[in-house]
């Protein structure tokens, strides 16, 4: 993809005509701005956001946001409504974390309250919040009882003692997708993701102490209950080895089944089947099963992250929900009076009013923005969903030393607790978009506004 | 042959071998070694079966069981003792060993930009792992 193949729509929005490729249905859009698309061009995303302008049923554009980088079948940073009768449901456009997702906690600590105990509690953290990378975590079911998570998500993990009731109302969709039937996860899933629950896994996920440095809208803020210099904690992490297996088994069951369907896709992991085929139907189940398992993984998480918090600094401390986003997932929403099921593949559905959760990279800022009315009318209510990539995992090995990252985000005040260098390395801030601007285009676009903005100061990584 | 090439986000490799046997061990060498398993000194082997729609997503479908298994099984695999190798099925043993843990958590192996060719007596494709 050349940057003279696209048509500026304006400051922050460029087209791919229809016309750019036969096979496309509708044009490809991106929101980003100048500067960014030099970088976006720079890897295969808007090849494969084009690749996404192909699925049967797709409507008005195939959507890329700012953060947009390269993935695989969809681009990371992906929007794609189909019709819910006429089109196919990807599982390549939900990606095989599913419900990878972001929650922020509130406390009633200000920053002077934790910085004598940073240390601690960052440590204490990091000892209640396992990555569970190839070992398990501190919650195994038996069998039955995962079919009861799975089916009831977070509801699920509440009555287990891990939460309160009033923890749901504060989760997309309360913690619980239907309808959703355990039975469409196979055996493999459900083993693979047993003694998994309460762990964050690796990549990018990350528990994070942040301060709250900038009320970017007060009324917003003083809404959600977010005020300056307020410590909040922040949840990055999904269904973990579940979602994979359920993802890897449905897209090779869809693989088979496209030429009964006469389907005919240009990349392999788009593989698709009708929304309402056999298959699309028990995908969709079996999604909404594993989402549920990832409502219910960030709900456990949340339970430890509390004990942590009280063990440290005493019972009366306590974490609230702020909100909770789903950022890989599909839905069935409606725009125009029409029925759509929107895959959303690093993208974070941002109706008017919801909280959008934009986490940055672990030594710059995240975001708590807040929905607008221009996703509705552009976006298929999606914003972004963090910084976005820019530098490979490798890259970034070869470019950045270790020692001196974590010496950096020290001297910034942030204490980093990870599992590996390498891990910490492969995370580091200049493998990653510039957030500020990223956010600044989905404000500018009038996709959501920002309310407040967190900077971090302990960093927790699988 | 094994050969890292940069992506964004993800892991991706070329990899290409003289006959078509050789080429699935080296998808499953660049898989596990990716994983760098934490070995433990039991053996262990895995009979495996698949079937799929054509060559390319035998290769993705055999890596991904053993990834499965791999994580089910909490063993590593770093051996292929075909059985039967057809144009789209196959039945292998796998061999290795138990594994403690894995440093990288692999979610799974993507067809994309997958594609089995065979030239000048050289079978290769592209392999992108999601993590």
């Amino acid at each position: 993809m050349r940057k003279q193949d696209l048509v500026r729509v304006h400051d922050h929005l460029w087209e791919i005509p229809q016309s750019f490729r036969r096979d496309m249905r509708v044009p490809a859009r991106v929101y980003t701005n100048e500067r960014m698309l030099e970088q976006v061009v720079s890897d295969r995303s808007l090849d494969q956001l084009v690749n996404v302008a192909t699925l049967p049923g797709i409507q008005r554009y195939a959507i890329a946001m700012p953060d947009v980088h390269e993935g695989y079948g969809f681009p990371i940073g992906g929007v794609a409504a189909v019709d819910a009768r006429e089109g196919v449901i990807s599982p390549g456009g939900i990606g095989y974390d599913i419900n990878c997702g972001v929650r922020v906690l509130r406390s009633q600590q200000h920053h002077d309250d934790v910085k004598p105990v940073l240390r601690k509690l960052a440590r204490a953290l990091a000892h209640a919040i396992p990555s569970g990378i190839g070992r398990g975590g501190a919650t195994t079911l038996r069998r039955d009882e995962l079919d009861r998570v799975l089916r009831d998500g977070a509801k699920r993990a509440v009555e287990l003692g891990f939460g309160v009731p009033e923890d749901l109302n504060h989760i997309e969709s309360q913690g619980r997708i239907a309808p959703n039937d355990p039975k469409y996860i196979s055996d493999d899933a459900k083993e693979r993701g047993r003694d998994q629950l309460g762990t964050i896994g690796s990549g990018n996920h990350f528990v994070e102490i942040d301060v709250v440095d900038q009320i970017l809208d007060a009324e917003a803020a003083s809404g959600l209950g977010i005020s300056e210099g307020q410590i909040v904690v922040q949840i990055h992490t999904g269904s973990r080895g579940l979602g994979h297996q359920v993802a890897t088994d449905w897209i090779r069951s869809m693989m088979k089944a496209m030429p009964k369907y006469g389907i005919s896709i240009p990349d392999r992991e788009l593989a698709c089947a009708p929304i309402e085929s056999d298959e699309g139907q028990k995908y969709l189940q079996a999604m909404a099963a594993a989402a549920n398992f990832a409502f219910a993984n960030r709900q456990i998480i949340t339970a430890a992250a509390r004990r942590a918090w009280s063990e440290t600094l005493g019972s009366s401390a306590q974490l609230g929900i702020l909100y909770d986003v789903a950022h890989n997932v599909a839905k069935f929403e409606e725009y125009g009076g029409r029925l759509m099921l929107v895959h959303r593949k690093g993208a974070t559905r941002a109706f008017p009013g919801q909280p959008v959760l934009i986490p940055g990279s672990m030594g710059t800022a995240s975001y708590l923005l807040m929905g607008e009315e221009g996703a509705m009318r552009d976006t298929f209510g999606s914003s972004c969903h963090g910084a976005g990539r820019i530098m490979s995992r490798s890259a970034a090995k070869k470019q950045i030393n270790g020692h001196e990252l974590r010496e950096r985000l020290e001297k910034m005040g942030i204490v980093a607790e990870a599992g590996s260098v390498k891990g910490l390395v492969e995370e580091a801030p200049e493998a990653y978009k510039d957030v500020d601007a990223v956010v600044s285009v989905v404000a500018k676009a009038g996709i959501a506004k920002k309310v407040a903005r967190f900077t971090p100061i302990a960093v927790v990584k699988g | 042959m094994i050969e890292a090439i940069a992506h964004t986000a993800d892991v991706r490799f070329r990899i290409s071998a003289s006959s078509l046997d050789n080429l699935f061990s080296e998808g499953l060498r660049a898989l596990t070694g990716f994983m760098n398993p934490y070995w433990l000194r039991a053996s262990a082997s895995v009979e495996i079966e698949i079937e799929a729609r054509d060559r390319t997503s035998l290769l993705i479908d055999f890596l991904n069981e053993a990834l499965t298994k791999s994580h089910v099984r909490r063993e590593a695999y770093d051996t292929i003792e075909f059985h039967s190798l057809e144009e789209t099925s196959l039945r292998a043993t796998l061999h290795g060993a138990a594994a403690e843990s894995f440093e990288e958590d692999v979610k799974a192996v993507t067809y994309h930009e997958a594609e089995l060719v065979q030239q000048d007596g050289v079978w290769s494709t592209m392999l992108v792992l999601d993590i």
